[in-house]
Parts: C-alpha cells; sequence; structure tokens
C-alpha cells in the first residue's frame, strides 16, 4: 500500500517536472521568436511577450510540486536540524498541516474568484484568453503541492 | 502586524515551504481584519499571486538560469579555465587566482552564485587539490569568488529586486560592474597574500603561445558578456530578450561551435532551470501577498520614522541596515532575504534619499555573503562537499575573503559613486 503511494507520488513528480520542463522551452522559443520577427523580419509579434508572461504563471505553479518533490523548494531546515528526532517529526507534521489548510482555502477562493471572473467575461488584452484560464493553473497546481508535501513526509530514508 | 512577521518568521524556522509561509500570514492577517470595521476580501490572495508574476522583466530568471546551465553542459566553463590560467597562473597563488578571474568572467554570463561555484568548484578544486593546496583552502577559494556571480551583469537577484521594486533592471546590471571587479581584486589581493605567507608557489611558467591559443579557444565565451550587456545597454533589446538572446547563444556554442551537447546533458539543463525557477517564482507569488499587506499597513513609512528616530544620517541608516542583514545572512539565503526584506526596506530607503540603485547593489553584495557563512551557506555546502573537506574547516579558512569582502562592502557603502558612476555615464 505504502509502496504503491510512493510510486504515484513519483509518477506526480516527473509529469509535473516534464510539464515545467516543457514551459521552460516554450518561454525561451517565444522571448527568441519575438526577438527574431523584431529585427530580421521587421514583423514583431503583439502577442508572445503576454502568452510568454502567462506560460512563466503556469511554471511557477506547475513547477512548485515538482520542486517540492524533488526537495529543491525554498525552505529553511536550519531549526529542524538541532531539534530531537521525536520533536521534529512532530513538527514537520504540524506545519504541513497548517500548510494544506491554508492551500486547500487558497484552492476554494481562487476556485470562486475563477467563477466571478468568467461571469465578468475578463480576457488577457492581446490573447483575448478568459482571465478565469490563467487562474486554473492555481487550484490544480496547489493540489498537486499537498499531495507533494504529504508524500515527502514519508518518504524512505527520511527521519 | 508584527504578529503578522512574527508568525511568518516562525513558519518559515519550522521548515514550512517559503512561499507557503507568506501566503499563509497574509490570510491571517487578512482573516485578522474581519474583526475590525473594513473586512479585505480573500480574493485579493489570488489576485496577488497572479499579479507579482505578471511581469515580462521576471521571465530574464529563468532564461538566464537556463543560459548559465546550458553554458556549463556546453564545455564553456572548462575553455575559461584554460584560459584564466595562461593568464594569471604565473602570479604567486597560482591556480587560486585562476579561481577568482574564471569565476569574475563566469560572472559575465550566469548570474547566479551557487550554479558558478558548482561549475567551477568541479574543475578547479580537484585540480587545486592535485598541486598540492588544502583540500579547503581550494574549496574557500572557489565558495568566495562564487559570490562575483551575481553582482557582476547579468544577475538574477537584481532581476528580481528590479521587477519588484521597478527599478531600471539595465541600470543595475550596470550599477554591479564595477563593484564586482572590487571584490575581485579585494580577494585576488587576499589569494595573493595568503600564498606569500604560506610559500605557495605559481602555477606556471608564463607562457605567451598558451595565453594565445586558449584566447582564440575561449574568444567565443568571452564575447558573450558583452553580447548580452551591450544588446540591453544600446536598448536593441529588453533585458528578458538579453537573456533570450543568450540562451541562443549558449545552444549555439555547445551545438555548433564546441559539439559537447548530449541529449542527456540538454534535459538535464533544462530540468535543472525548470524546477528551481518554479521553487523560486512560487515564493515570488508569496511574497506578492506579504508586500501587498506592508504596504497597506504602510510599514515602510513607519520603519523610515523608526531609523529617522534614531537619525536622520542616510550613511548610518545604510550601515544600521547593512548590519541587520548580515545577522540575518547566518540562518537564511539570499533569496529569501530579497522577498522578505525587499519590500519592507525599499521604501524606507526611498524617503531617506538613498540612491534605489546605490541601495540595491550594495544590499545584493550584502546578502551573498550569507551564502559563506555557516550554519546555512549554499556556497559553503557545495564547495565542502566537492572538497570533501568538513564545513567547519572549510569555514575557518574563508574568514580571510569574508574579511575581503565585507572591506569591498563598506567602500560600497561609503563612496556611491563606484556603483552609481557607470549607469550614469551610460544611460544619464
Amino acid at each position: 500500500m505504502v509502496k504503491r503511494m510512493h510510486r504515484l507520488a513519483e509518477g506526480l513528480t516527473s509529469v509535473l517536472e516534464f510539464l515545467s520542463m516543457v514551459c521552460i522551452v516554450a518561454m525561451a522559443l517565444l522571448v527568441i521568436a519575438q526577438v527574431v520577427m523584431r529585427y530580421v523580419f521587421n514583423n514583431p509579434l503583439d502577442w508572445s511577450e503576454e502568452m510568454a508572461r502567462i506560460v512563466f504563471i503556469y511554471l511557477a505553479f506547475v513547477g512548485i510540486g515538482a520542486a517540492y518533490g524533488r526537495r529543491r523548494h525554498m525552505f529553511i531546515d536550519t531549526v529542524l536540524l538541532i531539534l530531537p528526532p521525536g520533536l521534529k517529526r512532530a513538527v514537520e507534521f504540524s506545519v504541513v498541516g497548517i500548510a494544506s489548510a491554508f492551500l486547500i482555502a487558497m484552492i476554494g477562493i481562487t476556485l470562486r474568484s475563477m467563477v466571478e471572473l468568467y461571469r465578468m467575461e475578463i480576457t488577457t488584452p492581446a490573447l483575448d484568453v478568459p482571465m478565469a484560464c490563467v487562474y486554473l493553473v492555481i487550484p490544480l497546481g496547489l493540489s498537486a503541492l499537498i499531495v507533494e508535501m504529504w508524500a515527502d513526509l514519508y518518504r524512505e530514508g527520511r527521519s | 502586524m508584527l504578529l503578522l512577521f512574527g508568525l511568518m518568521l516562525l513558519f518559515i524556522l519550522l521548515g514550512m515551504e517559503l512561499g507557503t509561509a507568506m501566503g499563509l500570514s497574509g490570510m491571517i492577517y487578512i482573516l485578522y481584519s474581519w474583526l475590525g470595521p473594513s473586512p479585505i476580501p480573500l480574493s485579493i490572495i489570488p489576485q496577488n499571486f497572479v499579479y507579482g508574476l505578471d511581469s515580462f522583466p521576471l521571465l530574464a530568471v529563468p532564461l538566464f538560469m537556463l543560459a548559465g546551465e546550458l553554458m556549463e553542459k556546453g564545455g564553456v566553463t572548462a575553455r575559461l579555465v584554460r584560459f584564466a590560467r595562461a593568464l594569471v597562473g604565473h602570479i604567486t597563488g597560482g591556480l587560486a587566482n585562476v579561481s577568482v578571474v574564471v569565476n569574475m568572467i563566469m560572472a559575465g554570463m550566469s548570474g547566479s552564485s551557487v550554479a558558478d561555484a558548482a561549475a567551477t568548484g568541479t574543475i578547479l578544486i580537484p585540480a587545486m587539490k592535485k598541486a598540492k593546496y588544502p583540500a579547503e583552502t581550494a574549496a574557500s577559494v572557489i565558495a568566495a569568488s562564487a559570490t562575483i556571480g551575481p553582482i557582476i551583469p547579468p544577475s538574477i537577484p537584481f532581476v528580481l529586486i528590479g521587477s519588484m521594486t521597478g527599478v531600471s533592471i539595465g541600470r543595475l546590471f550596470l550599477g554591479g560592474a564595477v563593484p564586482g571587479l572590487l571584490m575581485g581584486l579585494m580577494l585576488l589581493i587576499t589569494t595573493y597574500v595568503i600564498a606569500r605567507k604560506r610559500k605557495m608557489g605559481r602555477e606556471s611558467e608564463f607562457d605567451a603561445r598558451e595565453l594565445l591559443v586558449s584566447t582564440r579557444d575561449a574568444v567565443l565565451c568571452l564575447l558573450m558578456p558583452l553580447v548580452v550587456l551591450g544588446t540591453m545597454v544600446f536598448g536593441i533589446a529588453t533585458p528578458t530578450e538579453a537573456a533570450g538572446i543568450a540562451v541562443a547563444y549558449a545552444l549555439f556554442l555547445g551545438g555548433v561551435v564546441y559539439r559537447e551537447f548530449t541529449w542527456e546533458s540538454l534535459k538535464e539543463a533544462v530540468r535543472n532551470s525548470a524546477v528551481t525557477t518554479a521553487s523560486i517564482t512560487f515564493t515570488i507569488a508569496g511574497a506578492s501577498v506579504i508586500g501587498w499587506v506592508a504596504t497597506s499597513e504602510q510599514v515602510g513609512p513607519k520603519l523610515a520614522q523608526l531609523f529617522l528616530s534614531i537619525t536622520d544620517n542616510p550613511l548610518l541608516v545604510m550601515f544600521m541596515i547593512n548590519i541587520l542583514i548580515l545577522l540575518l545572512g547566518f540562518p537564511l539565503e539570499p533569496i529569501p532575504m530579497i522577498m522578505m526584506l525587499i519590500p519592507i526596506l525599499m521604501p524606507v530607503v526611498k524617503q531617506l534619499g538613498i540612491d534605489p540603485v546605490h541601495f540595491i547593489v550594495v544590499f545584493t553584495v550584502n546578502i551573498q555573503l550569507a551564502l559563506l557563512t555557516p550554519p546555512v551557506g549554499a556556497n559553503l555546502f557545495v564547495v565542502t562537499a566537492i572538497s570533501k573537506s568538513t564545513i567547519l574547516r572549510v569555514s575557518r579558512e574563508l574568514v580571510p575573503f569574508i574579511i575581503a569582502l565585507l572591506v569591498a562592502l563598506v567602500i560600497l557603502i561609503v563612496c556611491p559613486t563606484v556603483t552609481l558612476w557607470l549607469p550614469k555615464l551610460l544611460m544619464g
């Protein structure tokens, strides 16, 4: 059971990692294309910048789960390292507990904002993409982050 | 308000992911406002998540990161080491000088200190050990000289701070050039003195032919900083586009000229930069919530008042702020320090009439020291791991280098001209 969970979490991390790699390559291509079109073809693109910015927002929320899964996320373990093992474990559990409560609340809040944005038919200026689609990555990414946080607590070779 | 920052610090110190801790503290602040007469809607948080990241200049961060990774995998680092060896290897202190110089050139391409420490360390630390340098000396030279990375442009911290505060990134880049050279000079003096005292030899005799050959081999790498900076300074490209050009150039060098890329190493470069970027950008999302709270609570003006009640001398305030940053640097790392401190400190700086470019360059030099100081210091960890020495030994060896960098920091604080001269000259 635990083993299967591990494999699932590992799979999720790989998928998230792959998606973030796609995002960063897309961003690089968009920015390079923008320069090339402006100087080489004298035909500046009006949508590339906005598109790159949206991809960047996606990268942040898709990639944070992958970063957590690879333990490359931003955190400070100075205090944790000097705690006795039992207390350390308790602190880790409560921190992840509090964090997931916040993230679940965030998912709810964002979904409500999305409904509102969708009703008001707010779209991005150049591409005319509904703003709700930009926000969509927040609940998706945060859900994945919650899974990665709990999976990390049970990772083998820890504690 | 104090409660909010106290909570945030508590969560962070207990190991919560940074962006989550910041967003959570923001949410607690908003919920607290519901007790009062003017409740703030919670939808402020996702709004700040998106607005904090919706900035084209910020895109330079992942692109410079990618360019740095590509250059290392493409064989640029190895060529620079050979060039620096021919250039300064014959001066007393030999390979230690080489380390400083290579890091200064690398600084002109990558913009991340830890990446530089890893890239130059893997090549030069074994070389120095072979030349009978003690492992911890070799490690400390690399760790210290890698701090120049984000000061000499391009620089990831400058992009972050510039897009958070609206200060021109081009100006910041130019502002970092001379201070970076100053830091390099200080470190070279230190290696020279240490080498003299310990009677460490020179690496080799000066060889004009080797210098010529290695220069020719490295000339395309050496052009890179000029290409990146030039396009920005002369208004051909925005910082983000310059970063895109850097990526294209790195691909060209490693793929077409040196042909050192493999499918695997390319994938590795993309993967590393994607994951690192995500971990930084997510904290930016959280930091923009904290920034919003700090603005609506008028933290800046209040803090400025506090400083002004002690002294109204901007120089003294600069010293106070810098001592505070140095102390925070022991447990914290540069990026978290940027996220937490810049939204609070920038309004203070503006109110006191300190030039924002001057302050940001000084701030960035100062937070680089956090990479060297135990208990937490990424450069320290990286070089210790490569040299197979211990944290304690390397830290001890780092002391003279840290002092040298502190001297550079004081010079930068006292003489704003060192920083501001170049941006004024080129950008008016």
